[in-house]
C-alpha cells in the first residue's frame, strides 16, 4: 500500500507507552493501533507490531486484510482500519473498527464529551512538548451485518522520532509516587508562610502607616497601630519559637531532608557541575536539567540564605523590641546591634530585608508553578501531600533510580 | 550671665548658698527636683531631698574646669538660661567654675594661669564641643594649643570627666560625614577614665546641673548605658513617654505640616519623628522651665541625643534613612517596591521565554512526515 519512494528514509521510530480515556488499557490501545496487515511497510505499524510483540504477545492475535484498510491522507488524517478476532476480552475475540491517526481529525469523528476532550488534548500537548507524536486511537463495534457502530476515543499512543528507546521496565507503571516531605517540615513550612505574611503586612504598616483614621471632630479613637505591632510582636515570637524548632531539628531530626547537612550542597566536584547545569537549565542554555528529587544545588544554597535572612530579621527585629526594657541586662544584650549600627539603620536593614524576603517570595513561587507545569511532578501538591511522582525509570542524582 | 563670676567666700556651698541670698527653702525644692530626677533611673542610688541638701551643702570648693573647645556654646546657653534666675545657675556660679572660655572675667594670660592652677589640683573637667585631630588639630587651638592638647592636660588631675552635648560626646554635625575636621568625641581621647555622656544637641539644661550635681553629692559617676550616657536621664525613648502617644497608638497620624491632624496635635511619625529611636528625657523636663519642647512645638524629635544623627537620623523629615547607591538616593520604600518590580518583571520575562521555547520544541518535533497521521499522501491525493 505504500510505495517505497514515498519516504526518503525510514525514521528511527520509538513508542513511548500510551494514554487511555476509555474502556480500555494501554496494552490494548497500542495493540489497535498496532492493527495493520502483516506485510505493511508503514514504519509506525512496524514500531507498533515490535511493541506489541514485545510486551503483549496475547494481544497480538487480531488480523486485517489489506481490502479493509483505509489509509490516512492529507485531507483525512486518520485511517480506518476493521480488526477481526481482537482478544479485546476474556470472552473472546471480538470484531471492532479501529480509527487511528492526527488527534484532532480523530477527535472530529467522535462525540467524545468535553471535558475528556480537554482532558487528552492537554496531554498530548504535553507528549509534544516532550518531543512524541500523539497517535490517536477510537473504536467502534462492528455488527455482524457489517454495520458501523458510534467511534469513540481511546486515547493516543506516543510515537517518537529518533528517541532513545524506553527503559522495558517501563510499561508496567509510568508514574511512581516518592514520599519526600515530612509532615513536620511541611508544617513548618506552612507556619512559616503564615508568620511571614503576617509580619510582612504588619511590618509594611509599622513602616508607613499609610492609612489612618480621618482628622475629624466625634471620630472614634481606636487602636489601629496598636493592634498591628502587637501582630507583629506576637508572630515574631512565635517566628522564633518556629525558627529554634528548626534549628533543633536539623541536627536532631533523623530526616535527611531536616539534617543541617542539607544547607551546603557543595559536597563533592560533582555537585559544583550538577549547580553549573541547573543554572544553564535555569538560563535557557541547555534544554534539561540533571534530575533531583528533593532539591537541586542551585535551591539548596538559596534556602540556606533564606534561613540565614530570617536570622538577621530575627535579630534586627528582636535588638529594637527590645529597647523597650534598656535597663533589663537580657534585652540589652539583645539590643546591642543598635549600637554599631544605629537605630535607623538596624530599622532600615530589617525593612529592607523584608522586600528582599518578598522578591524570593515572587520567584519561588513562579519556579515552583513553572517546575510542576513542565515536569508534572506534583511539587506544588508535595509541600502539601509529602509526595513527588516520577517516571519509572527515572535517574534522580540524589536517589536511587526509581 | 551678666555678673562675673562668684568669688567662693565661705568653706562649703551651703553656706555660699545663704550668702547669695537662697533660702533654704528654694535650696531643698531644687534638691527635691534632683532627688527626682536621680529616681527616674533604676540603679542610682536612692536619696531623698533632704540627705541630698545636706551632702551639696556639705561640698567645700569643688573647682571646675569647664572646657569649650570646637563648638557653638550652644550648650552653656542652654545650662545658663533655663529660663529666669534659679537655683541651678546659682549652684553653677557657686561651683568655683575656674576655668571657662564664655562666663569667666579673666582673659589672655590671667585666663591660662587660672588653667594651670585648677589642672593641677584636683577637679570637675566639665567639656563642650569636640576635639579635631586632623592636620595636627589646628581647626580648634586655644592659647596656641590644639584641643587636644588643652583637653588632656585637663584631663590629667580630674577626678570626674563630663562630656557634655552632641560635639563633646561624638562630634555632632563636624563629625558627620564627610568630618572635615577629623572631629571626634571626647571619649575617644580620654579613655583612662570613665566619661558621662551628657548627650543632646543641646543637653537639656536641668540634665546637664543634674549630672554636675550627682557628682557633688554621690562622690561617684551615675550608672551609663552601653553609650555611656546616665541612665538617670536617658533610659527612656521619647517614644514611651511621649504626650503624643496615644495618637501613635490609635493609628493618627500628622501627614502634612499643616494638616488638620496637625492642629489637632496627633503623632508625628509619619512626618519623621525620631522619637521611637532615641532615648531622653525630652517629654519629661522640657526645656526653659518646663515652657515647651520640640515635639509639644509641632515639630518632630530629630533625635539629637543618639549618635551620629546627622548621618543616621536624616532627612529628618522621613521615618526612615535613604538607600545609598542607587545614584540619587532613594527612599527604602520606592527602592524596596523597586526590587519587588524588578522579580515581577524576570519572573515574567522568563516565564515568557520558558513559553516560546516550550511553542518552538513542539514545532521541531513535528518536522517529520509520517503516514499513519496524513503528512504523506498515499491513498488519494496524489
Amino acid at each position: 500500500m505504500t510505495l517505497a519512494g514515498d519516504r526518503i528514509r525510514p525514521p528511527n521510530l520509538t513508542i513511548g507507552g500510551a494514554f487511555t480515556i476509555g474502556q480500555l488499557n494501554e496494552g490494548h490501545v497500542i495493540a489497535l493501533a498496532a492493527a495493520a496487515p502483516t506485510d505493511s511497510l508503514d514504519p509506525v505499524d512496524g514500531a507498533l507490531a515490535a511493541t506489541v510483540a514485545s510486551e503483549w504477545p496475547d494481544l497480538a492475535a487480531g488480523s486485517v486484510s489489506d481490502d479493509e484498510i483505509d489509509p490516512a491522507t492529507k485531507q483525512r488524517r486518520h485511517s480506518v482500519t476493521v480488526v477481526r478476532g481482537f482478544p479485546l476480552s476474556d470472552d473472546g475475540p471480538a470484531d471492532l473498527v479501529v480509527m487511528r491517526g492526527s488527534l484532532e481529525s480523530v477527535l472530529a469523528q467522535t462525540d467524545a464529551r468535553r471535558g475528556d476532550r480537554s482532558n487528552i488534548r492537554r496531554n498530548a500537548a504535553w507528549a509534544e512538548r516532550h518531543g512524541w507524536r500523539p497517535l490517536a486511537v477510537a473504536t467502534a463495534p462492528l455488527g455482524a451485518d457489517g454495520s458501523v457502530g458510534k467511534f469513540s476515543i481511546q486515547g493516543f499512543v506516543e510515537v517518537g522520532v529518533d528517541k532513545p528507546p524506553r527503559d522495558p521496565d517501563h510499561w508496567s507503571a509510568n508514574w511512581v509516587r516518592l514520599n519526600v516531605w515530612s509532615a513536620s517540615l511541611r508544617l513548618q513550612h506552612w507556619l512559616n508562610v503564615a508568620t511571614i505574611f503576617i509580619l510582612s503586612c504588619t511590618g509594611y504598616i509599622i513602616m508607613d502607616p499609610f492609612f489612618g483614621p480621618e482628622a475629624r471632630a466625634g471620630a472614634e479613637t481606636g487602636f489601629q497601630m496598636g493592634g498591628v505591632r502587637f501582630g507583629h510582636f506576637a508572630a515574631a515570637f512565635l517566628w522564633v519559637v518556629l525558627g529554634a524548632s528548626r534549628v533543633i531539628s536539623a541536627f536532631v531530626s533523623r530526616d535527611k531532608h531536616l539534617r543541617w547537612t542539607e544547607w551546603w550542597p557543595l559536597k563533592r566536584r560533582q555537585d559544583l557541575r550538577n549547580l553549573g547545569e541547573v543554572l544553564q537549565y535555569y538560563t535557557f542554555i541547555k534544554a534539561e536539567s540533571p534530575l533531583f528529587v528533593a532539591h537541586n544545588p542551585l535551591q539548596h544554597l538559596t534556602y540556606a540564605g533564606v534561613y540565614v535572612a530570617c536570622g538577621v530579621q530575627m535579630i534586627t527585629g528582636f535588638a529594637l523590641f527590645g529597647l523597650y526594657h534598656p535597663t533589663n541586662p537580657f534585652w540589652a544584650l539583645v539590643s546591642t546591634p543598635v549600637h554599631w549600627f544605629g537605630i535607623p539603620g538596624i530599622r532600615l536593614f530589617h525593612t529592607m530585608m523584608m522586600f528582599a524576603l518578598w522578591a524570593f517570595v515572587i520567584v519561588h513561587v513562579y519556579l515552583a508553578v513553572r517546575a510542576d507545569s513542565l515536569e508534572r511532578h506534583g511539587g506544588i501538591s508535595s509541600m502539601i501531600n509529602g509526595g513527588v511522582w516520577l517516571k519509572r525509570g527515572a535517574k534522580p542524582v540524589d536517589a536511587p533510580e526509581i | 550671665m551678666s555678673q562675673p563670676v562668684e568669688v567662693w567666700r565661705e568653706p562649703t556651698l551651703g553656706e555660699n548658698l545663704t550668702r547669695a541670698g537662697v533660702t533654704r527653702r528654694d535650696f531643698l525644692a531644687f534638691c527635691g527636683a534632683l532627688a527626682g530626677v536621680f529616681a527616674l533611673g533604676p540603679g542610682a542610688p536612692r536619696a531623698s531631698a533632704e540627705e541630698i541638701a545636706d551632702k551639696l551643702a556639705a561640698v567645700t570648693k569643688p573647682s571646675v574646669v569647664w572646657l569649650q573647645l570646637q563648638e557653638c556654646t550652644g550648650c552653656m546657653e542652654s545650662a545658663l538660661r533655663s529660663g529666669g534666675t534659679t537655683v541651678e545657675e546659682i549652684v553653677l556660679r557657686l561651683l568655683s567654675v575656674n576655668y571657662n572660655e564664655l562666663v569667666m572675667a579673666a582673659a589672655g594670660d590671667a585666663a591660662n594661669q587660672a588653667l594651670a592652677q585648677t589642672n593641677a589640683e584636683p577637679h570637675i573637667l566639665v567639656v563642650n564641643g569636640s576635639v579635631p585631630l586632623k592636620d595636627g588639630g589646628i581647626y580648634c587651638t586655644i592659647g596656641g594649643e590644639s584641643a587636644e592638647a588643652v583637653l588632656r592636660e585637663s584631663a590629667k588631675n580630674a577626678v570626674a570627666v563630663l562630656a557634655v552635648g552632641a560635639c563633646a560626646v561624638w562630634g555632632s554635625v563636624q563629625a558627620s560625614r564627610p568630618n572635615p575636621t577629623g572631629a571626634v568625641g571626647v571619649d575617644a581621647i580620654i579613655r583612662d577614665k570613665p566619661v558621662i555622656n551628657v548627650s543632646g544637641c543641646p543637653p537639656i539644661g536641668e540634665v546637664i546641673t543634674a549630672a554636675v550635681a550627682y557628682l557633688l553629692a554621690h562622690d561617684d559617676v551615675p550608672k551609663t548605658d552601653a553609650e555611656g550616657r546616665p541612665l538617670f536621664a536617658y533610659d527612656q525613648r521619647i517614644h514611651d513617654s511621649c504626650p503624643r502617644r496615644a495618637h501613635f497608638d490609635a493609628g493618627q497620624y500628622v501627614r502634612s505640616f499643616d494638616d488638620e491632624a496637625a492642629r489637632n496635635g496627633w503623632c508625628l511619625y509619619e512626618m519623621g519623628c525620631k522619637g521611637p529611636s532615641t532615648f531622653s528625657a525630652c517629654p519629661i523636663f522640657q526645656w526653659n522651665m518646663h515652657t515647651s519642647w520640640p515635639i509639644g512645638a509641632g515639630h518632630p524629635c530629630i533625635g539629637c541625643t543618639e549618635r551620629d544623627f546627622f548621618d543616621r537620623f536624616t532627612p529628618f523629615y522621613q521615618a526612615l534613612p535613604n538607600v545609598r547607591g542607587f545614584g540619587v538616593e532613594a527612599t527604602a520604600e520606592k527602592v524596596g517596591w523597586g526590587l519587588v518590580g524588578a522579580t515581577v518583571a524576570g519572573v515574567a520575562v522568563h516565564a515568557g521565554l520558558t513559553a516560546v521555547r516550550h511553542a518552538t520544541s513542539r514545532k521541531a518535533q513535528a518536522a517529520e512526515p509520517l503516514e499513519a497521521f496524513g503528512d504523506t499522501s498515499s491513498g488519494g491525493g496524489e
